[in-house]
């Protein structure tokens, strides 16, 4: 590859590790579709009453094409870098954790100015621009003004086109 | 801090909104795609030194519309304090704590409150 990546791996914090944790004592505990928790006999008694879950499932003519996705192997909903336009939502995906470098303009000589994560999403402000075979759109972070650079488009996959 | 919990929590993926009845009696119904734009985790936030304890404002300005990241697959409940969403594309590192969920309320009265 081209070196546009870095590798940059996930890091549990001891909070989600915790959690994981105990999620999975709940789901040895309790196997009914619609409880989750702790069940009353719960090894750990200073948990409190935990809410009732229900989930009603999409009908049947629902577009999604994974009616029972398996989760590690569930593509993008739409092949990478397609559909993209100025002011869309996009997301950052399939760069195995090792994130997407967000750049001062576009190619791959410019300046590199952060790491977006796989799963961020940006708004398109700017592009397409072609440059070292790559097509770039220039993405701003919804929260952060600041946090905003080019983006080669194959690592990038639309949530929703532009409100009208 | 708040003690406000869930009592019910209803996943409808027939209207792809997320119905939370708390134990003060308040109701919050969340469209997944505000959820997903909502995601605390240090990823969707750009990084640790960007999370916080409450939603950002922006988020309710965000419209992600339907797609697999948008689409609810499983909630699991973390500890005590709160839940994760997993999300048909796969993404689950978000924590929602009672507190971060309920401070997403998008309810007129929560948010003239913010
Ligand atoms: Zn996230
Ligand atoms: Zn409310």
């Amino acid at each position: 590859m081209s070196g546009r990546f870095v590798r940059k791996p996930f890091r549990l914090t001891p909070g989600m590790v915790a959690g994981s944790f105990l999620v999975a004592l709940c789901l040895c505990l309790v196997s009914g579709a619609g409880l989750w928790g702790f069940s009353a006999s719960s090894a750990i008694p200073s948990e409190p009453p935990v809410a009732a879950l229900t989930i009603l499932p999409a009908p049947t003519s629902t577009p999604s094409p994974t009616p029972t996705p398996a989760l590690a192997a569930t593509p993008s909903p739409a092949a990478p870098g397609q559909g993209i336009a100025i002011g869309a939502y996009v997301q950052i995906s399939g760069t195995g954790g090792q994130g997407l470098r967000l750049r001062a303009a576009p190619g791959l000589d410019a300046a590199l100015l952060f790491l977006g994560y796989d799963a961020e999403v940006y708004q398109v402000r700017d592009g397409p621009r072609q440059a070292d075979g790559y097509t770039w759109w220039y993405l701003v972070a919804p929260y952060d003004e600041g946090r905003a650079g080019w983006a080669a488009a194959d690592f990038l996959s639309v949530l929703s086109t532009p409100q009208p | 801090m708040s003690n406000e919990r869930p009592v019910n929590i209803t996943v409808n993926k027939r209207t792809s909104e997320f119905i939370v009845e708390w134990n003060d009696g308040h109701r919050s119904v969340y469209p997944f795609e505000l959820l997903r734009a909502a995601c605390p985790c240090a990823s969707c936030q750009g990084g640790h030194e960007n999370m916080s304890r409450e939603p950002k404002e922006q988020v309710f300005e965000m419209h992600l519309g339907d797609s697999p990241a948008t689409r609810i697959s499983a909630v699991k409940q973390v500890g005590s304090y709160g839940l994760t969403i997993v999300w048909e594309d796969g993404h689950d590192y978000g924590i929602y704590s009672w507190h971060y969920l309920r401070a997403l309320c998008p309810c007129e009265v929560c948010r003239s409150r913010r």
